[in-house]
């Protein structure tokens, strides 16, 4: 599990790569929310290069949404594929999180 | 393609990817769809991840098996460990509609293993909790 990081003017694109169960979720939360804390302003969450989540990635997920929400920054998850599409069904995730289909429509979405 | 596989683990999450892989393969000599191998692989992960975190509490050196069986019209699976008693069925559904404010982190997990499942059954025998998981499949 790498993670990749771009900015985009004040815009925060992180992008995760493999699979986000209970074995890598805890150092994708380590480098998660290091990256929110480091930056100030929106966060796209590119989920296109992830293969497989569990939970346990929904919770680093949520965990970081409830930490943007807090800051009162925006937080855009994209790239939720069919390998993703039935954790976020099931777990309702998909009506709560603001979701786009790439990060070039995130990143319009924001301005 | 008949018979059982059956994979032993340790009670550590570092056994995740081996148990994924071999779920994967099982799914794949039996000809399953790569969405119900998808499925049944999460469903799995989850129970076991259930019973490493909650059932042995971070013990690392315990014994976890899990026994995958495919019959005429279904998948059957058996996870077994020989933690203290405890039957994650009865753990509450999360609310899955709450909005983000009022969304928990955490409690995802057994919810999947029953969303995803067509059956989950729990029983006590002797030292050990067994969870039998069923997916029904296509003839």
């Amino acid at each position: 599990m790498d993670v990749t990081v771009e900015r985009h003017d004040a815009t925060l694109v992180v992008r995760p790569h493999g699979r986000l169960d209970s074995a890598t979720s805890p150092a994708f939360e380590k480098q998660l929310l290091g990256h929110i804390d480091g930056a100030q302003g929106a966060v796209v969450l590119d989920l296109g290069e992830v293969v497989y989540i569990s939970s346990a990635g929904l919770r680093v997920l949520l965990v970081a949404a409830h930490r943007l929400r807090g800051a009162s920054r925006r937080l855009i998850v994209c790239g939720i594929g069919a390998p993703l599409r039935d954790a976020f069904e099931i777990s309702g995730l998909i009506t709560i999180f603001e979701v786009s289909t790439s990060v070039t429509d995130a990143l319009a979405v924001l301005g | 393609v008949s018979g059982e596989r059956v994979i032993s683990l340790r009670s550590t999450l570092a056994e995740i990817p081996r148990l994924a892989a071999a779920i994967e393969a099982f799914c794949e000599d039996h000809h399953l769809a790569p969405e119900l191998a998808s499925r049944i692989t999460l469903a799995v992960e989850e129970a076991v991840v259930n019973i490493i975190v909650h059932g042995y509490g971070g013990a690392a050196d315990q014994l976890c098996e899990v026994r995958l069986a495919r019959d005429d019209d279904a998948v059957r699976i058996t996870v077994s460990d020989e933690a203290p008693p405890f039957d994650p069925l009865t753990q509450p559904p999360p609310d899955t509609t709450a909005p983000l404010e009022r969304r928990q982190d955490g409690g995802l997990g057994i919810y999947f293993v029953r969303t995803l499942m067509d059956d989950v059954r729990y029983r006590r025998e002797g030292s050990r909790n067994i969870l039998v998981l069923t997916k029904r499949v296509a003839r």
